[in-house]
């Protein structure tokens, strides 16, 4: 059981990571307008201010390389808790950014999922 | 709504760390046989593993310094998830290690909550 979950787990990173480096106007189609962001602290609600926040972060490209993922089914039927830690290289920066980020997935029909919680903090120092 | 989620969150963690801290065979009133706890991507699974583990991590003391936490309602009815970031501090240990970690809290009768779901990572670098 755990073995599937963490290849959904898995999956649903690997595609999310992949829009917000490539395409991140197409996050929109993973959060709802019950979607909750929490970034750096800050509270957004809903898919259009959500993407609003992510379309407008000020940088045009961005790469996130991801160092682990965890998974685990949380009481939502079918709905999955996802932890995440990896780096964020920024064009024209030297260093690159730590973070850490939690989602709780929860699924939709056709064997899919959208973004209920999402949480995203730096890890400083 | 969401200051309510705030303090609850805060209280809990707040509380949590005071145990771990402090008392940590008293971190088995916050798990049920259905919890999960994925230590630094090892996976366990209910009360008693959970707190066994934790009982028996390598040190005797030692105190979390918590420096965000952020909380929000997930969509099970009144749980919450929390995301937390902190050092954490060993004695004779002349650096303090950084660490993440969420949880996923159910509420019980009483206007108490269980973790559902806690997932802890150090974070490096």
């Amino acid at each position: 059981m755990e073995e599937q979950i963490d290849l959904v787990g898995k999956a649903f990173i690997d595609h999310y990571y992949h829009l917000l480096d490539n395409d991140r106007p197409a996050l929109s189609s993973l959060y709802r307008p019950s979607s909750m962001l929490t970034f750096e602290g800050q509270k957004i609600l809903g898919v259009e201010d959500i993407t609003a926040k992510l379309t407008s972060l000020p940088f045009d490209q961005c790469q996130h390389v991801i160092s682990t993922i965890d998974s685990q089914p949380s009481t939502f039927a079918g709905g999955i808790v996802v932890f995440v830690s990896g780096s964020l290289q920024l064009p024209g920066e030297e260093h690159h950014l730590r973070f850490s980020q939690m989602f709780h997935l929860v699924p939709v029909l056709e064997g899919n999922f959208f973004v209920q919680n999402d949480m995203f903090l730096l890890n400083y120092g």
